[in-house]
């Protein structure tokens, strides 16, 4: 670069927060005696309107080539000040910043010399890493607006509906053989007379038969590429068996002979190996559970319309889209063998198998039979899974189940005014909307309320016989309640195989497992790789109403990118000199994004490459080249290396 | 470990308690309470105890007695479950359970039940005077031919036996619920000490009722309580054992010192009864809030004994034979059943149980530091 070095150097003192420490003045006058710095000014708060001014009419009136900005974290004001740098007439990626507030000033607030200096050196080396900037310009991908939805429960549900009602077309894939997720097996929900089914019927009428949204059930993603505005997605299609000539005429099912326990009833009844999910089942289609199928043929000789293929095959399909909202959704917690008499005795139930026994389209009717017998007493057992109450639980609440086990405590008063109910809680958390007076209705109604620390003990005698023993913590009394039935309310986890979808899109995700936001106040159906988004209990435990709101928001969130021509990425990616790469390789194992592939440019001579569109400027290749052929722009070597010289010296 | 009785709370709603059953836990009914003490922790625990069908706890605790409804914590509840209306309850409950003849039980549970033991009572009553009456003088007023003294004495001791029997042994029951540990263990005092406390204790708050005092705003119902109970007191010793003395011919007149003491005792009952009626009928106390029906039966009676009895008084005085036989009649019939059924089954046995509940209360307090 042969024109002449003009830097500008700007110190703020972000109100006390800088000045209080460091002596600006000084760190000014410094600035003036570097090496090409034609102007050094300070002010009190540079990110504000006239502080950006100043930066603007500077690049003007010096003729500045170069601006550094010494004040707070990049990661808080490098966008304004580019932007400021862009406006005075410059490349905004010759701009550099020094953080003389977090890295100096508020953590030497009681040595101010020393400080001073710091400051100092850390403008120093900003002047140095400027004078090498290059000016770089930002990479511009066209968007397709097609939209992917992992997951066909509530919030994927609202999600497409949403986005189709923009006009954007969406696949909604789910790997069960029917879109419904949880909440479609939910029975009469808080505060209103709807049952789960319901609403899965409200939304599945925006989305069934929709033009704009494909459907693919028995679906799995194979693999995900590309990046924001552009993926290109894996997905197998795992045979059904059955095709869409089925008219649900149900001879099938009536002469297979394999009898298993129905997972939407939750074991509590059978079906057939070839079957349809349930009665609102989306697509209206039997499908075979190849599982537990002895490919007796019976089904395929009765069938009137020939819908039935045994033979058919896993298909795989490539779809491009723009945006991918993962709804994956939640699994309950699923106790294990004896944690709290679970299996040990059938009269000890999870609160969905309960759900299902008083839904009137349940394996009962709607009637509580259990065991053939009606119940008189039943104890609830909150927190299962939850709040840590056993070592192996979760340490979260489950949010939903307080109100969900109040709610079904009083279905069953009602229905069943002489049956005598306990609630043992550790915390009632009723925070939705009218479900503290749920709460209080509970109470007049003479369900009772038994407080616990430690987990309750499911005692289970001879004959059977169930109760209860807790140490209740009003009354610092161990009591013992006899009952016939126990209910346990699990909480709500991480769906199974979530690790599988979330390393094959690159998700973050929590200690417990739920996929984890990019913020979780300023962005919380965005995650940290752009154009994916969340939506549901995926990224922790929601209720109903949640769960459709966030389907709402991460669809929404999705059009803003959806609805632009073009998607701008920071051009701060590797970049290869293909003149000095050895072909070693030695990157393509190491970039976490699988950006960077070798290309063949002569016979035997092969270099890395990278692709821009999925390159996210980690610099781990960088870091990692024994030759220094990869090198990463914003962040080159020898940037870097005049940095280490400012502050060190030359060695 | 405790048993629990999931049915046991929806009995104390059909005794009265309302609302109880909102309680949420929070103690400020306890820290308001102007009695409650430090060890104890009423109302909060025992509203506890009760919605979890703690039913041992219930009955071994002496706490439903010390409280005389002040209402304070009815005002304080935040859930408005009101406290007070619930330790009523208790009381009543407990008086179930300390009878054993099942008379309390069927007075308490149905009013129907109360309305025809009263009736077939007041009966048999009216049955023996129709038979054993002596001659009718119509000429004059000869009280003592119509009712001889010894038919009527009889009459009287043995109510006044048969109700002393089932209040000392329903009391004797609520010693052995009563005197048991946190678990359940029934516990003993030596006998010196029983003896000891036994006179330190019932007598003066049996006789002074003192503990009302304690609660808020509660002297003028103290003074209420204290008429009543003397009124009663003294009519029930004129009127049973010193009968001879009191069922003359002789005109009711300002004579002797016995009559004196009639008109002031029957003054006082009438004003006491009255009172009570009227602050019930007006919700003016909080403990007049809520009236169980037992309530009403109590009240009524006493009234109607009372004013029976002045009204014989009157008839004799002026010289009316028939109306003052007719009179008297009528008053043993309605006495008898007030003094068999109120007295030791429903609300008046109360008298007896809170002098009581606070002698064992000492007594267990004796056994828990003779064990520290």
């Amino acid at each position: 670069m042969s024109e002449e070095l003009r830097i500008g150097v700007y110190v703020c003192h972000c109100g006390t927060n800088i000045a209080g420490v460091v002596n600006v003045k000084d760190v000014v006058e410094y600035a003036k005696t570097l090496p090409n710095v034609v102007v050094a000014k300070e002010y009190v708060f540079m990110c504000s309107a006239p502080g950006q001014q100043i930066i603007k009419e500077d690049i003007k009136n010096f003729k500045l080539n170069r601006v550094v900005v010494a004040a707070c974290s990049p990661s808080l004001h490098e966008p304004t000040f580019r932007t400021a740098t862009a406006e005075g007439g410059l490349n905004p990626y010759l701009f550099e910043m020094a953080n003389i507030r977090e890295h100096c000033s508020w953590v030497h607030p009681d040595e101010k010399e020393v400080a001073t200096t710091k400051a100092k050196l850390l403008v120093k080396m900003a002047v140095a890493k400027a004078s090498l900037l290059e000016p770089l310009s930002e990479i511009k991908f066209k968007v397709n607006n097609t939209a992917l939805i992992i997951g066909g429960g509530v919030s994927g549900l609202a999600a497409a509906r949403d986005l189709a009602a923009r006009g954007i077309k969406t696949y909604l894939i789910d790997r069960s053989p029917t879109l419904g997720g949880r909440a479609a097996r939910l029975g009469k929900l808080t505060y209103t007379e709807m049952k789960g089914i319901d609403v899965f019927k409200g939304l599945i009428r925006d989305v069934a038969g929709n033009r704009l949204i494909d459907v693919y059930t028995n679906t799995e993603l194979v693999s995900v590429d590309g990046s924001v505005g552009n993926f290109k997605v894996k997905l197998v299609k795992n045979p059904r068996y059955v095709d869409a000539k089925c008219n649900l005429c149900g001879e099938c099912a009536k002469v297979c002979p394999v009898e298993v326990p129905d997972e939407f009833e939750f074991g509590m009844s059978k079906r057939k190996a070839i079957y349809l999910p349930f009665k609102d089942a989306y697509p209206r289609i039997y499908v075979i559970d190849m599982k537990s199928c002895t490919r007796c043929l019976e089904c395929v000789k009765v069938c009137p319309v020939g819908a039935i293929n045994l033979n058919e095959k896993p298909s795989e399909l490539t779809i491009n889209v723009g945006g991918i909202i993962v709804a994956a959704g939640y699994d309950p917690y699923e106790p294990k063998t004896g944690e709290y008499g679970y299996k040990l005795s059938n009269k000890v139930i999870t609160l969905f198998q309960l759900e299902r026994l008083l839904d009137s389209e349940g394996p009962t009717k709607g009637e509580l039979i259990v065991n053939g017998v009606k119940p008189k007493n039943i104890v609830f057992v909150m927190c299962v899974g939850s709040l840590s109450t056993t070592p192996d639980a979760y340490p979260y609440c489950s949010r939903m189940c307080c109100s969900s086990t109040i709610k079904n405590a009083l279905v069953l008063r009602e229905k069943y005014p002489d049956t005598n109910i306990y609630i043992a809680y550790k915390d009632v958390r009723t925070y939705g909307r009218g479900d503290e007076q749920l709460y209080m209705k509970a109470g007049e109604n003479f369900v009772r309320f038994a407080k616990f620390k430690d987990a309750p003990k499911i005692n289970i005698d001879q004959k059977g016989n169930l109760s209860v023993t807790l140490f209740e913590e009003t009354l610092q009394e161990e009591i013992t309640i006899p009952t016939d039935l126990v209910v346990l309310v699990v909480g709500m986890t991480p769906p199974r195989d979530i690790d599988k979808v979330r390393t094959t899109i690159k998700i973050g995700c929590g200690p417990e497992g739920f996929l984890r936001e990019a913020h979780l106040k300023l962005r919380p159906v965005e995650t940290a790789t752009d154009g994916v988004y969340l939506a549901g209990a995926v990224t922790g435990p929601k209720n109903i109403i949640e769960s459709i709101a966030s389907g709402s928001a991460a669809a929404s969130r999705t059009l803003a990118l959806l609805s632009k021509e073009e998607v701008a990425v920071e051009p701060l990616i590797a970049v290869v000199n293909e003149d000095i790469c050895s072909g070693c390789a030695i990157c393509v194992a190491m970039c976490p994004y699988g950006a960077i592939s070798l290309k063949i440019i002569d016979k035997n001579i092969r270099v890395a490459k990278v692709d821009s569109a999925l390159c996210k400027g980690c610099g781990t290749c960088a870091a990692a080249c024994p030759s220094g052929a990869m090198q990463q722009y914003g962040f080159k070597d020898a940037q870097i290396k005049a940095q280490v010289i400012a502050a060190m010296g030359e060695v | 470990m405790t048993y629990l009785v999931p049915q046991h709370p929806l009995q104390l709603v059909e005794l009265g308690a309302e609302r109880f059953s909102r309680c949420f836990n929070c103690g400020n009914c306890t820290a308001i309470c102007p009695i409650t003490k430090e060890k104890a922790s009423y109302p909060r625990k025992l509203i506890r105890y009760s919605l979890l069908g703690m039913e041992d706890k219930i009955l071994s605790s002496t706490d439903p007695w010390l409280c005389y409804y002040c209402g304070e914590c009815s005002d304080q509840c935040p859930r408005d479950a009101n406290p007070g209306s619930f330790m009523m309850s208790l009381r009543r409950y407990l008086t179930t359970k300390y009878d054993w003849t099942g008379f309390s039980k069927l007075m308490y549970y149905s009013k129907k039940a109360e309305v025809i033991a009263i009736i077939v009572v007041a009966a048999i009553v009216g049955s023996i005077i129709y038979l054993l009456h002596g001659p009718i003088v119509e000429t004059r007023v000869e009280l003592e031919t119509f009712a001889p003294y010894l038919t009527t004495e009889i009459g009287a001791l043995t109510v006044l036996f048969v109700l002393a029997g089932i209040l000392l042994s329903n009391l004797y029951r609520m010693y052995r619920f009563v005197m048991r540990d946190e678990n359940g263990n029934r516990i003993r005092v030596p006998l010196g000490f029983m003896i000891r406390d036994f006179i330190r204790i019932v007598p003066l708050h049996f006789l002074t009722q003192i503990k009302i005092k304690e609660c808020k705003d509660r002297q003028k119902n103290w003074i209420n309580h204290l008429i009543i109970f003397y009124g009663y007191a003294a009519s029930f010793i004129l009127f049973v054992p010193l009968l001879k003395f009191t069922q003359t011919n002789d005109p009711f007149l300002f004579v002797n010192p016995l009559s004196i003491l009639g008109i002031f005792s029957t003054i006082a009952l009438l004003y006491g009864a009255s009172i009570a009626i009227y602050g019930r009928v007006k919700k003016t106390q909080p403990m007049w809030k809520d009236s169980h029906s037992t309530d009403w039966m109590f009240l009524i009676l006493l009234l109607l004994t009372t004013i029976t009895g002045i009204l014989t008084g009157i008839f004799r005085t002026f010289g009316f034979p028939l109306p003052t036989y007719i009179m008297y009649s009528l008053h043993l019939m309605i006495a008898a059943p007030f003094l068999i059924l109120e007295v030791p089954f429903a609300k008046w046995s109360h008298l007896a149980y809170r002098p009581f509940a606070l002698y064992f209360e000492s007594l267990k307090e004796r056994y828990l530091a003779s064990k520290r």
